[in-house]
């Protein structure tokens, strides 16, 4: 009887026994798909100058079938669990017709709407709403985020539109629009050296935004952005942070009187969610993880515009690797999600994350809080998927963690922690 | 006598090696533990320094409840409500 993928994984137990299958490291178990990223086209609208992604000059779409097909391989695969979030992203998600997605929606809601709560999620520029988008927004509950980095001084100095000026203005635009159309919205600011110094005026923007959600990326060192801004300016970092952390607390910002409550900055907010309560665990050759999907395999799942499939860290999708085939494990036009799991490509990347994972839980003292980290920061900042801390993990993860609990602390009354996340070259920059 | 010591030294190698072997897949086994049972100072630190935490959070909310208004760390911690952000677009430049 030939082995669907389907087959395959439910009696996975039973594939070990084989000799072909044997050395094939073995999928967590319960392995569910909580995020599709589905890129609608690689193609970017405007130009900035930390971004990552490849072939954003491309203007190819993703077809409907690809779609489809997308979808029915995650039903096929049992990957497909009570709740899935469908990210529209990997490229300018508007540069494509709302009724692009609205025929997208409907397909992908009849391939799984029995079995699966889909989310529709886009994260966007913001340069292209208009009124026809936010119909479509407010008609499917799309969860909206919008890129923005603050105040134009900070935000032109990077993100530009392809003739090379800021783009500021027509994010405002859109921004206008948003709120006009009460379509509720978040924020996800990419925060450089030239940010650091400015704390107070970028709390002040979102508040007067009347954006309460703010996440605080950095500029990452992935791709063809080389340098992260932030190497060397970690105790900076640091001292951004705190101050969002107290600005967040404050009853005198305008989203605090609105909404009860203040600007609420992602980082910060897992850091005390984690305080709060540890992280789920996942189950995994006999041991208990925590959770971090980037390690889980199909876990995160990131579809091309022509069907081409990566896992892991989603910006994989489209980067260039000769040791790991561009970190495509298969097209969706040519078989399912979990038969890329017998095939070489696979176990290989799955070995090296899985090696990283293990590094990470054998060396690094915040593995409780994280589960291993970010793949795509371990090899591009260290060379290595084996690897364990980078950068990311110290400004993403380690030092909010830090900072909450040294608040935590002050408050109450307990001597002040020196700052746990240094930084490895903070002392010399 | 010299093909005997020859026989003997040969076959004494062999079972050091197998020994060798055996005591190496031992120390695998051994060496495999749960993963969160790697001891590390620094993170037996962080980890009473988070159940310290918890601990304040917890009472944070119950004073909360019995005080108006709430205190700053109360309100931080009614963060809880907080979309889940881990699952999605938290990778990208933007």
């Amino acid at each position: 009887m030939p082995a669907s993928p389907v087959h395959w994984f439910a009696r996975r137990s039973e594939a070990h026994a084989t000799s072909a299958s044997r050395d094939l490291l073995p999928l967590p178990d319960q392995t569910r798909t909580r995020l599709l990223i589905l890129q609608p086209t690689p193609f970017c609208n405007i130009d900035c100058g930390y971004c990552y992604l490849p072939g954003r000059d491309n203007t190819a779409k993703m077809s409907l079938a690809t779609v489809r097909l997308a979808a029915q391989r995650l039903l096929d695969d049992g990957l497909a669990g009570p709740s899935l979030t469908v990210v529209w992203h990997a490229g300018e998600p508007l540069v494509m017709p709302p009724d692009f997605y609205r025929q997208a929606f409907t397909l992908i809601h009849e391939v799984l709407g029995a079995v699966t709560q889909v989310t529709h999620s886009m994260q966007t520029n913001a340069t292209l709403i208009s009124d026809a988008w936010c119909d479509l927004f407010a008609q499917h509950s799309v969860r909206l985020g919008v890129s923005v980095d603050g105040p134009a001084s900070l935000h032109d100095l990077h993100r530009r539109t392809r003739a090379g000026k800021g783009s500021h203005a027509l994010v405002q635009r859109g921004l206008e629009r948003l709120r006009a159309r009460a379509i509720p919205h978040h924020a996800i600011a990419v925060v450089t050296r030239a940010t650091l110094a400015h704390a107070d005026a970028f709390a002040d923007f979102f508040d007067q935004q009347g954006i309460r959600d703010v996440g605080c990326n950095f500029d990452e060192a992935e791709g063809r952005h080389e340098t992260s801004s932030l190497a060397g300016r970690e105790e900076a970092h640091a001292a951004f942070l705190e101050r969002l952390l107290e600005r967040s607390l404050e009853p005198s910002m305008a989203c605090a009187r609105a909404s009860g409550g203040g600007l609420r900055v992602r980082e910060l907010v897992n850091a005390f969610r984690l305080i709060a309560e540890p992280l789920p665990q996942y189950s995994w050759r006999g041991q208990w993880w925590p959770d971090n999907p980037q390690v889980m395999p199909f876990s995160l799942l990131s579809v091309a515009w022509n069907g081409d499939f990566s896992t892991f860290s989603p910006e994989w999708l489209g980067q260039p690797s000769a040791v790991f085939g561009d970190f495509v494990l298969g097209n969706v036009a040519q078989g399912g999600y979990l038969a890329s799991a017998r095939a070489a490509g696979f176990q290989r990347l799955w070995r090296a994350v899985a090696a990283g994972t293990e590094a990470c839980a054998s060396r690094c003292a915040w593995f409780g809080y994280c589960g291993g980290g970010a793949p795509v920061n371990k090899l591009h900042e260290n060379g290595d998927l084996a690897s364990t801390e980078t950068l990311y993990c110290r400004s993403m993860l380690q030092r909010p963690l830090d900072i909450v609990l040294r608040h935590i602390e002050r408050h109450a009354g307990l001597p002040a922690a020196a700052p746990a996340v240094p930084g490895p070259s903070e002392w010399t920059s | 006598m010299t093909q005997f010591s020859k026989s003997y030294v040969q076959q004494a190698v062999q079972r050091f090696i197998a020994l060798l072997g055996l005591a190496g897949w031992a120390a695998a086994a051994v060496v495999a533990v749960p993963a969160q049972a790697a001891q590390l100072p620094e993170r037996q630190k962080l980890e009473t320094r988070v159940a310290q935490a918890r601990q304040m959070l917890k009472a944070a909310a119950q004073a909360q409840s019995h005080a108006e208004p709430a205190t700053r760390l109360a309100q931080a911690n009614n963060w809880n409500n907080w979309p889940n952000w881990s699952n999605w677009a938290n990778w990208a430049n933007g």
